[in-house]
Formats: C-alpha cells, sequence, structure tokens
C-alpha cells in the first residue's frame, strides 16, 4: 500500500538563466550550468519531493511525443531509487514549461506550452488504470491543471474513486477542476490561488477573507484546508482549530518555484509517518522552506526539512 | 543484489480486454517491445509482445522458407492484422510465464532470461502487484556495477 500522486497534465521544465534578458535580442547561452531540465507538474513534483524525504510513490501521469519520452527517460534514470511510474500515452506532445531567470535584474519571465489533446479513448484507459492503482493506495495527491479534451469535472470523480478505495485525498488544484473536486469532498485541500484569489465565488483579500473560506469548506466535510497566505505565510484550518504559520525572520530565498509542491509532499511525508495534522504542517513548511532556499527542486533530505521547523511559528487565529 | 534494487519502477502495463490494435500503438509509443497484462487491481496476468502478434499474423509456412522475396506482397500478413486488431490482447498474451520478485536474486533473474529467452520480465511484490520490469538490458547493467 503506498503513495500514489496524479498529473493528468505533466511537463517538461526548462530552466535558462540568462543576465540582463531582453526581450526582442538572442542571447546565447554558453555555460551548461545556466540551463537546466528536469520532470514537473505538481504530481511528479510531489513524487520527487517524497524521494528526496525518503518516501516511495507511484507517479502517474499522461505523456506524449518525444518530450514525453524525454520527461520518462529523466525521471526514471535520475529518479529510480523510489518513485514507480505509470504511463499512459497519447499522440501529442507533452508540454514543455521554460523558465528564464535573470539574476542581474532579478526577474523571472515563465512560457508554459499547452499540453496535449486527450480524446476520449485515452481518458476513459486512464480513469481505469487509476482504478487498478488505487486498489494499493492509502494516500492519492491529485493536482495541476487538466490536459485538453479531458472533462473539467474529472477531479470530481477522481476524489469519490479515492475515496471509495479508502485512501486520504489531497487535492492542490485552482478555478474550475478545484470546484468540482470540492463537490466530492476531498480530506485535505490547498487551493492554488496564484493568479485569482478567489475560491467558490468567494474573494479572498483579508485575512479574514482566508478563513471564512477556509470555514466554508471545513462545513462541507474537508478536514484540512491551507492557503497560503501573503507569500510566505500558510494559514492552516480543521475543524478543531485555525493557526497563521509564519516564518520567523527573514531566510535567503533563492527559488519560489515548486515550493507549492515541496508543501505537499512535506505534508504527505508527515501524515504517512502517524503525525497529526498540526505537526503534518509544520513538516509541510518547513520542505516548503528548504526547497525556497536552494536553486533546484530539493529539500535536501528530512534532517534538512527538520531543521527549518524552527523558523516556524504559529499564531492560532480566532474563528 | 535484489531484484528491487535494479529493476526498472515502472508499472506500465495493459489491460486484458485492450485491443490487439492499442497494444501496437502502446508499444510504439513507449519504445517497447511488449508489456505486462494486469487485472483490475494491478495483478500480474501475463505479457503480450511484438513477437506475439507477429507470431499470429505471419502465416507459418513462412518459417520454413529461406527466402521470401518471391511473394509479391503483404497482403495475407496485413489482412491477418485486420482481422484480429480488434481482438482483446487476452487472445493472444502469454499466461503461463516466469515472474519475477522483489526479493529475487540478480543471478537469478539473469539465469531465468538467459534460459527462456525473455525480453522482458515482470516484477511483483509481496501481494503480487506489479512492482517493475526487468529487461535484458536492466540485467546486463546491474551486472556491469
Amino acid at each position: 500500500m503506498g503513495i500514489l500522486t496524479v498529473t493528468l497534465n505533466p511537463a517538461l521544465d526548462r530552466l535558462i538563466e540568462i543576465d540582463n534578458f531582453k526581450v526582442g535580442t538572442m542571447h546565447r547561452i554558453f555555460d551548461e550550468d545556466k540551463t537546466k531540465v528536469s520532470p514537473g507538474g505538481k504530481g511528479i513534483n510531489v513524487s520527487l519531493y517524497l524521494e528526496q524525504l525518503g518516501v516511495p510513490s507511484t507517479a502517474l501521469a499522461i505523456l506524449g511525443g518525444l518530450t514525453g519520452r524525454m520527461l520518462q527517460v529523466r525521471l526514471r534514470r535520475e529518479c529510480n531509487q523510489t518513485i514507480s511510474t505509470s504511463f499512459l500515452y497519447v499522440n501529442d506532445e507533452t508540454r514543455e514549461n521554460f523558465t528564464i531567470v535573470d539574476r542581474k535584474s532579478n526577474t523571472i519571465t515563465t512560457v508554459n506550452l499547452p499540453g496535449p489533446f486527450v480524446d476520449e479513448k485515452h481518458f476513459k484507459l486512464f480513469m481505469k488504470k487509476y482504478k487498478a492503482l488505487l486498489s494499493n493506495t492509502t494516500i492519492c495527491e491529485i493536482g495541476g491543471t487538466i490536459p485538453a479534451g479531458m472533462p473539467l469535472d474529472v477531479y470530481k470523480d477522481m476524489v469519490r474513486m479515492a475515496k471509495e478505495a479508502g485512501a486520504l485525498t489531497v487535492v492542490n488544484a485552482h478555478g474550475e477542476p478545484l470546484k468540482y473536486a470540492i463537490e466530492s469532498v476531498p480530506d485535505i485541500v490547498k487551493p492554488d490561488i496564484r493568479g485569482t484569489k478567489k475560491v467558490l465565488n468567494r474573494e479572498l483579500k483579508t485575512i479574514g477573507d482566508y478563513v471564512q473560506s477556509a470555514k466554508e469548506l471545513l462545513s462541507m466535510g474537508v478536514k484540512m484546508v491551507i492557503y497560503s497566505f501573503e507569500m510566505k505565510n500558510d494559514i492552516v484550518a480543521t475543524s478543531d482549530w485555525t493557526y497563521l504559520f509564519k516564518m520567523r525572520g527573514e531566510i535567503k530565498s533563492v527559488n519560489l518555484m515548486g515550493t507549492g509542491d515541496a508543501y505537499i509532499a512535506g505534508l504527505i511525508y508527515a501524515i504517512n509517518a502517524g503525525k497529526d495534522y498540526f505537526e503534518s504542517a509544520r513538516y509541510a513548511m518547513a520542505a516548503a522552506i528548504a526547497d525556497e532556499m536552494t536553486e533546484s527542486k530539493d529539500v535536501g533530505g528530512i534532517e534538512e526539512v527538520e531543521k527549518m521547523m524552527s523558523l516556524i511559528e504559529m499564531e492560532r487565529v480566532s474563528q | 543484489m535484489k531484484v528491487e534494487d535494479f529493476m526498472e519502477r515502472d508499472v506500465t502495463a495493459v489491460f486484458a480486454d485492450e485491443t490487439v490494435e492499442e497494444f501496437i500503438h502502446a508499444c510504439v509509443r513507449q519504445f517497447r517491445s511488449g508489456l505486462p497484462v494486469v487485472d483490475d487491481e494491478m495483478r500480474v496476468l501475463g505479457i503480450i509482445t511484438e513477437r506475439d502478434i507477429i507470431h499470429e499474423i505471419v502465416p507459418s509456412y513462412m518459417e520454413m522458407l529461406h527466402s521470401t522475396s518471391f511473394i509479391p506482397d503483404t497482403n495475407i500478413t496485413k489482412k491477418r492484422l485486420e482481422e484480429i486488431k480488434d481482438k482483446p490482447i487476452a487472445e493472444y498474451m502469454q499466461k503461463e510465464l516466469d515472474v519475477l520478485k522483489t526479493s529475487d536474486t540478480l543471478l537469478s533473474a539473469a539465469t531465468l532470461v538467459l534460459k527462456h529467452g525473455y525480453r522482458f520480465l515482470p516484477v511483483i511484490d509481496e501481494e503480487e502487484h506489479l512492482a517493475g520490469i526487468v529487461t535484458r538490458s536492466v540485467i546486463l547493467e546491474a551486472l556491469l556495477s
């Protein structure tokens, strides 16, 4: 029995460092260290971080074309210690996400390509694979965008199926897919509010808005709600408590990409180890901080994460 | 060294009710010559390979011929493939085959693969779920290390 991460729309992440990046000009890269290629997509990232924490998982994903093949080879070659893979292959190309980091001007530019089209036949086959893998799953992590062709309410069915299989469900999504996932009442929800700070038609501006939104989700039956608040803080709520998790002091932040996925991995690590939700939220934030301090997707192992826990302080939020 | 230390942790598989055509597409997309066949709970039922399909569609007398150059076209083979492409792979898969366990040794895996000429073999865990596969090249790489 184990952990299953699901990535419907994975990506091959390409990070390029260019000093003084300028739109409309040609930039040549001579130093190989200035470019990095890594498998990506929320679920795959969570599996990668879990591996760093010594926790085995199975990554289920839809791949396509040569990019998909490259992602597969990278994932298998570089991360074959504890990650099992199960792929469904489609005709179109897996997407690529380009990130241009300019350390001189302190800017990040991202270009995300579209993912493949998944037709009805492949969608049904994917759901069959998903169901088969659920038979051996204790924690199921679902998150990220949905590729063209797949129904927007697919997360509703996926959460329901995971719960029927007896798995704890963790959802990390945004917009319509999140809305549908909530209809099946996942155990843990971390709304992705990058871009639009709105969940179930509620605008999130003040801390009170976040708390009210969390209470709304909890009243539906969700056991734990996590909101990223003002970049570096988290509002975490269960039916028994609501806390603001804050970072004590300042850290040298070199990377904010993938920290949300590191958070989920830290959370799953702790829950899988039998920690309660409060302690798990501390592990989760510590994993995100550890990741933020490294340039690549790396939390540096469980010892490093546990060191970061001393940087977190918790403040009870009145209900 | 145990099988779980060097196996490819890929549980990508096909179901017995998928069609021959779907299997062929899956092989091409994955650069694979065959795949494990599993049930609805990821238990291994067998394997299916390109060879199983080719064996089914190429007339048996062809194997006895030294040359096929005088045969004008591939119509017979093509027609046969057309006939079976929508059939479930359950009809053509290898059901009686050796399966490796995660706890088996590298030596036993190498012996099994060499003895029977398998290109790959599925690996199962203690609960008999598919845990990965072992290919000839994976065995050779493990022997190198």
